[in-house]
């Protein structure tokens, strides 16, 4: 039998018979070589993947530590907020139930609201409001003018002529 | 005190507006009156006792007050015609 006649014999045959043909070989050197690279990138990313994974590890505890630090502030920031809001929602409504109608005097005294504030705002000053002083003065016409005695509203202002 | 005696018209009937003059003459304070409240719609006299009944030590001082006799505001200083309006129609509603 001469190998390098059936050079076309297919390989599994050959390699029974009589081993691979120095064709065959320098491929299966090449092939080899080919893996050793390969093999040794690959060991090399081995090599390398513990310390991807320790900086990684590190950049997750950072980032842990960056995160309960994070967490703690915004954990402080709503503790904060409940603390100052807790007294605030339990002031608020108290407040508004106290002093409602003095908040809603300043309300309509500062912008013009509609009748029905403007009622309810006028009988909680009267509820609250001291009472005038009665005076009786001499007008510049030469008239009295008695407010104890008058029955409209007056709009009474203290002035100097300097 | 311009800005009284121009919306003091506006009420006329509803509220009376009384200025109470003090710490000057009579002579000038009625000149002075002349030229600030020219429209003839706002009371004004010559008083310090007023002042001490209503524990006023400057100037200007306002007192809203109800037909029932209520102080429902007072300030000192200026406000704008807003906010005097405002008040004035409170004591407009008071007037029944």
């Amino acid at each position: 039998m001469d190998s390098s006649d059936r050079g076309l014999v297919p390989q599994e045959s050959r390699s029974n018979s009589e081993g691979p043909p120095q064709a065959l070989q320098q491929l299966r050197v090449t092939a080899a070589g080919a893996l050793v690279k390969i093999f040794g990138t690959t060991e090399q990313i081995v090599t390398i993947v513990p310390n991807l994974g320790y900086i990684a590890r590190m950049r997750i505890r950072l980032l842990a530590l960056s995160l309960t630090l994070l967490a703690a502030a915004c954990g402080g920031a709503d503790a904060v907020p409940e603390t100052t809001r807790a007294p605030a929602a339990t002031t608020a409504p108290s407040a508004s139930e106290t002093s409602a109608p003095a908040t809603e005097t300043t309300a309509t005294q500062d912008s013009t609201e509609n009748a029905d504030t403007t009622t309810t705002t006028t009988e909680a000053l009267r509820a609250e409001a001291p009472i005038a002083p009665a005076f009786v003065t001499t007008l510049s016409d030469g008239s009295q003018f008695d407010m104890g005695a008058h029955d409209r509203p007056v709009y009474l202002v203290f002035w100097a002529e300097w | 005190m311009p800005v009284i005696d121009a919306i003091a018209p506006d009420y006329e009937g509803e509220v009376t507006f009384l200025a109470v003059a003090g710490r000057a003459g009579l002579d000038a304070t009625a000149a002075r009156a002349a030229e600030l409240m020219p429209s003839g719609s706002m009371l004004w006299s010559l008083d310090e006792s007023v002042w001490e009944s209503y524990d006023v030590f400057g100037q200007p001082v306002t007192f809203a007050i109800s037909a029932d006799k209520v102080i429902v505001d007072q300030w000192f200083g200026l406000r704008d015609e807003g906010q005097i309006r405002a008040t004035l129609d409170i004591l407009a509603s008071t007037a029944g």
